[in-house]
């Protein structure tokens, strides 16, 4: 009962800031008697100014950025998901100090030590007469690949089918995995507020321009768009390093519509808004009270939307590394990872370990990064105070 | 009404126009001699004349790039579309409309029959969380549609595919049917066996889909909950179950119905990643394979379907919103 | 909000205990409220007066907040006798509205608690026989005889069935026996408040534009509320009931029958909402400011209806408003409110010619007076405290021009000034001299 929840706060806040039928009706009646001295008015005011501050002394309330961190650390999914989100940082970018093996690095331990044994006569130089039979034993192990083990101590998660440690390259994964969904979001953030402050500031044509190719970028199926994409780069043989930085780039270009929906929609309601056309009156310009406004307002949905677009990110690019597509081998990503499991023989073998830790990675990722958006949603949001 | 009606069919049209463009100009930025390269082996076997590959340059541009050039492939390609001539497609080697209407019909069995399950599922569940708040249900149902939105549908199909196919060897890995049936099977037994082979590849796309429905309606629901009406509703002394299940649940559901409109894409245009998983034969894994090694005219031509299926869906869920709440007016 | 440096703000610490704390006690309120069965010696009572149809007392209604414990309600006691209107004023935010919706059992859990007290409401319930089922009150001819309506013959038995005709009341409803029964409001399960809600108290909501369902016609909403308390009553009588209602409350029902709410303007949706309240004649009308969001004239429109339809069913009125005005013209007895609590009582005339609380008294001071040669309307100095943090001394204290020694002391007691008269003041406590 929203009703119910605006009457408490307004119980709570009553002290602070109400404006109560009193002093309405006594604003009603002094519109009548005209015939009041500035003066008065002004000590009048300064008096309930002072009284009100003392009024206030014993208020307790919380201060707006509290407010939102108290009611996201309420969630306990919201907590969750910024754990698993710092967890999975630290594991990214700091876990490959820990480790004793390198991204591309591949174990060549896996040969069985072959003994080589010789045997040789000689004469003791001392006593001719005599000889001697020895044997060099020579034990050698050849250089191979410990090829698709299931865990062992030196490799937690094992190897994989070219010897590689799979925790290791969990490890770098993650770094190109989040900071690919960092950039792109950023990037799409940026062209969004861009063009869709530009739609709503300018209306008419303007846009009419950007809202018609938001309509056009929405119908456009983006997984075979990627294909195709891929299909073109290597056409034009691109290099296959390279490759996934120009997906990104296409995955910006294709995403940013809903961004400058959001940043219009909010820009067109701030116009109708009454105190826009009272300072147009006053002479501020419309641009300056549109962005002072903005911000405040648009800050906390853009957030929410950011943090729910990294999720999205993660798993287009993984979906575009399991199609074989994403960054090339033996450059380690959460995508090309899993593409293992697309291999039935992968399946069949019995190594899961080589495509199930970098399916949780993923999942985990965008698990995280939605509890944390939900739970950013639900504190921004003021309808939903309890 | 029917002046809205043909302003948005006016637009969807610019839109159809504006996708087709720039899938255009995609395929334009493949180099000339990749056609070429791709009839290789039918030109050697001379299942294909130089004059057809010369044609196909022209039509999608590659040969001759320059704006005359351009112009005059886009606009017969343009024109083929409105007959309905969206070209033939190199791996198939038939027309590419053939591929898509042939291939169309499993797809669309498996989406429709998840889509059904999809909503008997998640609405219910969705009502409950919304009722009980921040109670058990609701934390239960939130995670859920958590995994369901974060599972990446790959994952859950060889996940599924290792425990249930490989480890307990209860349903087949992948096809649509088993190899070496008997002549004699009858069409019946030969229907168990798909659905047997369709049991993974729709749970999957249950899943999947299931998150978000589930936590739009517990959204919606929770929005109308919090609604003077309903506490109207009350007071006039109707029981809770009354008051859930008829007041605000009719609120809840706008929504959800026009929303259903906009599934249409995914219903016919196939679900590429599961069915090729699954291996499959409907039109997504079909697309998958032909995309992947270029087939210029189905990658034309598909998108373009899928295109035109998104804008039906928009518009249909637009007018389904009209028709079902009453508070929009036809006044645009 | 007014940024202001006095404000304290909470740490994170002290939020957190207070959150764990409300969740500890709401839970238990909830457990309580969704038993499946609660025995019916739980809720019943004894009226104290039995010319009072509802007799609220020592009503405590808590909203557990995230910032503390709001005592919205905290100890208010007062009745309403049968067929008189009770006026309920208070500033914005005193607890008027929450009164009301403690007495409906609508305040929303989990935050919003009713913790304490006892709401007794005669209500007079539908009986039942052993079947489970309502006893019909036939309608006899002059010798007596019962009226037979209409007669089937059972096809097993052959024999033939008479079904009889029944009474039925002013509103067309089919009569069934009934019983009185007081109930505590507070304590009654919802399965028997459905009951009485809509059917014995009616509530006017305040907010017309969003107090009507969107999707449902204005027809449908009506019968809904008509044929969910008569028993055995067809679509037709519920159309019957509503066009009579609608065309009470002055609305041509051809015009709004089939229309949705929101074809409808914000004075015919009040004229709705109350059409809607009053469809089964209810015993207890409470209008929470059923006026405030319509203008002047439809107003004046609306507190007739009001009047004329009390004395036509005879029922009772508890109107919430904040204007002087309206309780002159429509109150028998008075009750003035101040954060929380009931500070003076009395009948309309008592409170209008001779207000006693100095609260009550600014009230009247700041309405405007026509003919009265005013420089400036008066107004009651500062804001309602902060209900969080309630001192211990009177409420009224720190912006009571008359405040005196006294007033540091305790909450004050209630002082009998006259049989009907009640005033929560130190100032006519005996002894003590104006």
């Amino acid at each position: 009962m929203e009703k119910e929840n605006e009457m408490i706060e307004e119980i709570v806040n009553s002290a602070a800031e109400n404006v109560t039928e009193t002093t309405a009706q006594q604003e009603t009646a002094m519109a009548e008697a005209a015939a009041q001295t500035v003066e008065e008015m002004a000590t009048e005011a300064e008096e309930k100014e002072e009284k009100e501050g003392f009024l206030s002394d014993n208020i307790r309330v919380l201060s707006p950025g509290r407010m939102v961190m108290k009611r996201f650390f309420r969630s306990r999914l919201s907590l969750v998901g910024l754990v698993i989100i710092v967890g999975l940082f630290l594991f990214s970018f700091v876990g490959p100090v820990f480790s004793s093996w390198g991204e591309k690095q591949t174990d060549t331990s896996g040969g069985a030590p072959i003994q080589a044994v010789t045997g040789i006569e000689f004469v003791d130089p001392s006593a001719t007469d005599r000889v001697i039979e020895a044997y060099i034993v020579t034990i050698e192990t050849p250089e191979l690949n410990r090829n698709q083990t299931k865990a062992t101590a030196d490799h937690w998660l094992g190897t994989d089918d070219m010897g590689m440690d799979i925790l290791t390259r969990l490890m770098y994964g993650g770094r190109i995995s989040l900071t690919l969904g960092f950039i792109v979001v950023i990037l799409e953030t940026i062209i969004g507020i861009i063009l869709g402050g530009l739609a709503g500031y300018f209306g008419k044509w303007v846009d009419m321009i950007v809202m018609r190719v938001v309509d056009i970028l929405n119908c456009i199926p983006s997984l075979p768009i990627m294909l195709i994409i891929s299909v073109v780069l290597d056409s034009r043989g691109v290099d296959g390093r390279y490759k996934i930085y120009y997906m990104m780039v296409m995955m910006t270009v294709l995403g940013w519509s809903g961004i400058a929906r959001l940043v219009r929609g909010q820009i067109l309601m701030l116009r109708e808004q009454e105190y826009m056309v009272a300072s147009e009156a006053s002479g501020i310009p419309v641009w300056q009270q549109i962005f002072k406004h903005l911000v405040p307002n648009i800050m906390p949905q853009l957030i929410v939307t950011m943090t729910l677009g990294l999720g999205s990110i993660i798993l287009t690019e993984a979906t575009l590394g399991f199609l074989g597509l994403g960054v090339e081998f033996p450059s380690a990503s959460w995508g090309t990872m899993i593409e293992a499991g697309a291999n039935p023989d992968v399946l069949r073998s019995g190594y899961w370990n080589m495509w199930i830790p970098a399916g949780i990675c993923i999942v985990m990722a965008v698990l995280g990064f939605n509890f944390i958006g939900d739970g950013l949603r639900d504190a921004f949001d003021p309808k939903m105070k309890r | 009404m029917v002046k809205y009606i043909v302003k948005r069919l006016l637009m969807c049209l610019l839109i159809l126009f504006g996708v087709s463009i720039i899938i255009y100009f995609l395929v334009l930025l493949m180099p000339a001699d990749y056609v070429d390269q791709k009839f290789a082996s039918q030109i050697a076997q001379g299942a294909m004349d130089k004059a057809a590959i010369q044609e196909m340059k022209e039509k999608y541009a590659l040969a001759d790039k320059s704006f005359g050039g351009i112009l005059n492939g886009y606009v017969r390609w343009l024109g083929g579309v409105c007959t309905g001539d969206l070209g033939r497609s190199f791996k198939y080697d038939m027309p590419v409309t053939t591929v898509i209407v042939e291939n169309m019909g499993i797809s669309f069995g498996i989406s429709f029959v998840a889509l059904i399950l999809q909503f008997v599922i998640a609405i219910p569940l969705g009502i409950k969380a919304a009722c009980n708040q921040y109670g058990k249900i609701d934390y239960t149902v939130t995670v859920l549609t958590m995994m369901g939105i974060s599972l990446p549908t790959f994952f859950l199909a060889a996940l599924l595919v290792q425990v249930f196919s490989i480890n307990l060897g209860w349903f087949p890995v992948n096809g649509l049917v088993t190899a070496n049936l008997p002549v004699d099977t009858s069409s019946f037994e030969r229907f168990l066996d798909e659905l047997w082979h369709l049991v993974l590849p729709m749970t999957t796309l249950v899943i999947l889909s299931i998150g978000g429905l589930m936590r739009h309606t517990r959204t919606n629901m929770l929005e109308v909950l919090n609604a003077d009406y309903i506490r109207t509703a009350r007071a006039k002394g109707l029981s809770e179950r009354t008051v859930v299940y008829k007041h605000a649940f009719k609120n809840t559901m706008i929504p959800i119905v026009t929303m259903t409109a906009g599934i249409i894409p995914s219903l016919f245009g196939g679900a590429m990643i599961t069915e090729t998983v699954f291996g499959i034969p409907g039109i997504g894994k079909m697309a998958y394979d032909a995309l992947k090694i270029g087939d210029v005219p189905f990658v034309m031509g598909y998108n373009m379907f899928l295109a035109i299926l998104t804008v039906i869906g928009t518009l249909l869920s637009d007018l389904m919103y009209m028709l079902v709440d009453p508070r929009v007016k036809l006044t645009k | 909000m007014a940024e202001n440096k006095h404000v304290h703000r909470l740490s994170a610490k002290e939020s957190r205990a207070i959150a764990k704390e409300n969740l500890k006690i709401t839970k238990q309120y909830e457990k309580l409220k969704k038993r499946k069965y609660v025995p019916e010696e739980e809720y019943r009572a004894e009226m104290k007066d039995e010319g009072n149809i509802l007799e609220i007392e020592d009503l405590h209604t808590y909203f557990f907040t995230d910032v503390g414990v709001v005592k919205a309600v905290n100890s208010v006691s007062f009745s309403i006798p049968q067929g008189a209107t009770v006026g309920v004023v208070g500033e914005s935010g005193c607890g008027k509205s929450v009164t009301s919706l403690s007495v409906m059992g609508l305040v929303q859990g989990p935050t919003g608690q009713v913790v304490g007290g006892e709401i007794r409401f005669k209500s007079e319930v539908l009986k039942k026989d052993e079947k489970g089922k309502y006893i019909p009150i036939y309608e006899r001819d002059e010798n007596g005889e019962l009226i037979v309506e209409s007669e089937t013959i059972d096809k097993k038995t052959g024999e033939k069935v008479y079904r009889y005709k029944q009474k039925r009341d002013e509103t067309g409803g089919l009569m069934f026996e009934k019983e009185p029964k007081v109930y505590n409001l507070v304590k009654t399960p919802r399965s028997e408040m459905s009951k009485i809600r809509g059917r014995e108290i009616a509530m006017i909501f305040q907010e017309p534009m969003t107090s009507l369902n969107p999707v449902f016609t204005i027809g449908e909403q009506l019968n809904e509320v008509y044929c969910l308390h008569n028993p055995g009553a067809t679509t037709e009588d519920a159309k019957n009931r509503t066009y009579e209602m609608l065309n009470l409350v002055g609305i041509i029902p051809d015009n709004v029958y089939k229309r949705y709410p929101h074809e409808l303007s914000g004075g015919m949706r009040q004229r709705v909402v109350i059409a809607m309240a009053l469809m089964c004649n209810p015993r207890l009308i409470i209008g929470d400011e059923p006026t405030t969001a319509l203008d002047v004239t439809i107003q004046a429109q609306i507190l007739e209806l009001l009047r004329n339809i009390k004395t036509k069913i005879n029922g009772s009125i508890m109107l919430i408003t904040h204007d002087l005005g309206v309780i002159a013209e429509m109150a028998d007895y008075v009750v003035v409110m101040y954060a929380g609590k009931v500070i003076e009582t009395g009948t309309a005339m008592e409170i209008f010619c001779n207000p006693l609380h100095p609260y009550t008294i600014g009230l009247q001071k700041s309405k405007p007076v026509v003919n009265q040669n005013q420089d400036r309307l008066y107004s009651i100095p500062g804001n309602v405290p902060n209900p969080i943090e309630m001192p211990t001394h009177c409420y009224f204290k720190d912006r009571c021009n008359r405040a005196c020694e006294k007033c540091n002391g305790e909450y004050p007691g209630y002082v009998q000034v006259s049989p009907t008269h009640k005033v929560a003041c130190y100032l006519y406590e005996e002894g003590v001299n104006e």
